[in-house]
């Protein structure tokens, strides 16, 4: 069986009118390539630094916060050790972290090496359980608690954006990247701060820290060290069992997460939905995007029904000679398949190129008139290969939807009624 | 010598306006292998509705039709369309050629649809040997709207007997052609079963061409004339 010149000169006759159904499906895959471009780039350049997702199935927990006015007080139930313990007890959790916070005074110093000379401030610092950040340790570098020698360090990724954005310019010294930073060293002077003084002048201690990383989980202004290493600081500095500010609960899965969210706030605790909400923000853009990929599938599939129709009913004596000599129904209804689906194969292939290119440019427009403001974007679209794999093939699915009914109708030509044509 | 064609008390009618019309009232007919039958009759007697029936295009009808010793009441659409493919050529009073293809893809047409049938170049070699056989040796590339009736025809004879086809069923091939010309389309038909041996059913409503067939059967009131009503 060979249909090639046959297909060949169908759709050599009937180029004008393919080509206007290649051009709806294309500039329907275009419109779609850049709005889920757009929102990919948005979601992975915008969203996604700004608010680090936790796993599905972990949990933040602080403690409850109620404005009154413009101040906001702890409101419900403590945050401590014992709820720490408590909540490790809730069923569907498999374990909890404690994020401790200082009982004590603390200032920093170093930075010449940076910004050319030695720059003293406070600092606020957190520990967080090694396990918790152990992947975004630099390579080469641990996060572990040690008694002596260098007091590891991570630094909150937002924080070296800001001081790009907002502080390097302003004392005009150069950006810094993360692998620059990564390794350098400062003094830390524990139990003294310009704020605080000096609560106990025979408790001070002065460690050199290392920053061996950047973390979404960090605190954003100050350090994060290994909780152990706070833990311990606090009972020998302010003789005090740690503060904790916060927790990770890690429920046994993403089908307890609703349970145990229930769970912690009976307890009177917070669970920062914020993540959640946007994700559900972000699933209601999908599925907006999906209704709108859907309706432009149906609307592309009913150009490339109604064509193939007016195709169909134009070479309606053609179809039956070609039955009359020897086609079989299955032969007319894959010649109306084949040529649709080359139809919506080419439509799906221009509408990705031109989708990608305007996306481009945009990106590349926005991106160059965009002021460097802190957590600019390095992109505001993004192309990725499954995005772009699957809108080249919605042109084919729209054209088979489209070409089921003219198919079946091809198939129907009766061979007789080319006798009758004289 | 063998039947190519055996029919026995076919009837066809069909519902118009809710009334049922009788075209074929038991026909009894044999074609054999290598021999010109001429079926003529008024208009409406039935000869289409006859030709239809022969060529497997139709398997509404009543009554037993064998072609090739096959049962036509009993082959399923595919194995009919694979029988007019391979076993039958047609000729149309209309031409039925396909306009958009040049004369040498016209012809070639029978031979895409086979399952096994000859790769692009053999079959192309097979196309210009049977325009060389009908007079338009040459004219391969030309668009077959650029011909005259009668080389349309010509172009319509070689696309029925590319497959070497056992019956030709021709329905009013000279209908649309000047005297001249037709004489020739029927002298080509004469010649092509000289060579290839095949049988020849040809309806026509021209009498003096009718007599070059080797027999000629009267339709008249969808049946055979002389047969017992």
């Amino acid at each position: 069986m060979r249909l090639g010149a046959l297909i060949r000169s169908d759709l050599a006759r009937s180029k004008r009118r393919l080509l206007v159904v290649v051009s709806a499906v294309a500039s329907g895959i275009t419109v779609l390539v850049l709005l889920a471009s757009i929102a990919l780039g948005l979601y992975e350049g915008v969203v996604e630094p700004l608010l680090p997702r936790l796993p599905l199935d972990v949990l933040e927990v602080k403690p409850r916060t109620v404005g009154v006015g413009f101040l906001a007080f702890e409101g419900g139930g403590k945050l401590d050790a014992a709820a720490v313990k408590s909540l490790e007890r809730i069923e569907g959790v498999e374990a909890v972290h404690g994020v401790l916070g200082a009982a004590f005074p603390m200032r920093a110093e170093g930075g010449e090496g940076f910004i050319g000379h030695r720059m003293r401030t406070d600092v606020f610092a957190t520990g967080v359980p090694p396990t918790l950040v152990a992947g975004d340790v630099a390579e080469g570098y641990t996060f572990e608690d040690e008694a002596e020698g260098k007091v590891p360090v991570l630094v909150a990724r937002r924080l070296l954006d800001l001081y790009n954005t907002t502080v390097a310019p302003s004392i005009e010294k150069p950006r810094l990247t993360e692998e620059a930073v990564v390794g350098f060293e400062f003094l830390l002077v524990l139990g003294q701060s310009y704020a605080s003084g000096t609560p106990n002048p025979a408790k001070v201690e002065r460690r050199t820290a290392q920053i061996v990383g950047f973390s979404d989980r960090a605190n954003l202004v100050g350090i994060t060290v290994p909780a152990p290493t706070l833990e311990r600081w606090n009972q020998r500095i302010a003789a005090k069992p740690s503060p904790v500010t916060g927790a990770y609960v890690k429920t046994s899965g993403p089908g307890q997460v609703g349970a145990v969210t229930k769970a912690i706030e009976r307890a009177g605790l917070a669970v920062d939905d914020t993540p959640k909400i946007i994700g559900a923000a972000l699933a209601v853009i999908g599925a907006l995007g999906g209704l709108f990929a859907g309706a432009l599938l149906l609307l592309s599939a009913f150009g490339i029904a109604q064509t193939f129709f007016l195709l169909i009913a134009e070479r309606r004596q053609e179809l039956a000679i070609l039955r009359a000599v020897g086609a079989r129904r299955r032969d007319l209804s894959r010649l109306v398949w084949i040529e649709a689906t080359l139809v919506g194969v080419a439509g799906g292939l221009v509408g990705v190129v031109l989708g990608a290119a305007l996306a481009l440019g945009l990106d590349a427009l926005i991106i160059a008139t965009l002021p460097d403001i802190p957590f600019k974007p390095a992109h505001v679209v993004a192309l990725s290969p499954t995005l772009l794999l699957s809108a080249a093939l919605l042109g084919p699915v729209a054209a088979w939807i489209g070409a089921a009914v003219p198919a079946a109708s091809a198939a129907r030509a009766n061979p007789a009624s080319a006798l009758r044509s004289a | 010598m063998s039947a190519v064609v055996a029919l026995s008390g076919v009837a066809r009618s069909f519902e118009e306006g809710g009334r049922r019309r009788d075209v074929l009232a038991g026909i009894d007919l044999e074609v054999n292998a290598g021999e010109m039958v001429a079926l003529v009759g008024p208009s409406g007697c039935g000869k289409t509705t006859l030709l239809s029936i022969v060529g497997a295009l139709d398997a509404g009808f009543a009554g037993r039709a064998e072609l090739l010793g096959r049962d036509l009441a009993k082959l399923d659409d595919d194995t009919r369309s694979g029988l007019r493919a391979a076993q039958l050529g047609f000729v149309f009073q209309a031409f039925c050629l396909l306009d958009h293809l040049t004369v040498r893809q016209n012809v070639e047409v029978p031979l895409w649809l086979l399952d096994d049938g000859p790769d692009a170049e053999a079959s192309a070699r097979r196309a210009s040997e049977m325009l060389e056989r009908v007079g338009l040796g040459g004219r391969e590339a030309e668009s077959v709207m650029q011909l005259s009736g009668g080389e349309r025809q010509r172009v319509a004879i070689a696309r029925a007997m590319i497959n070497r086809p056992k019956l030709l069923l021709a329905d009013e091939p000279t209908g649309n052609l000047d005297p001249k010309t037709g004489a020739r389309i029927f002298e080509l038909f004469d010649a092509i079963r000289g060579e290839e041996g095949c049988a020849v059913l040809v309806a026509t409503h021209d009498a003096a061409l009718a007599e070059r067939a080797d027999r000629v059967v009267r339709l008249d009131g969808g049946r055979v004339e002389g047969s017992p009503p």
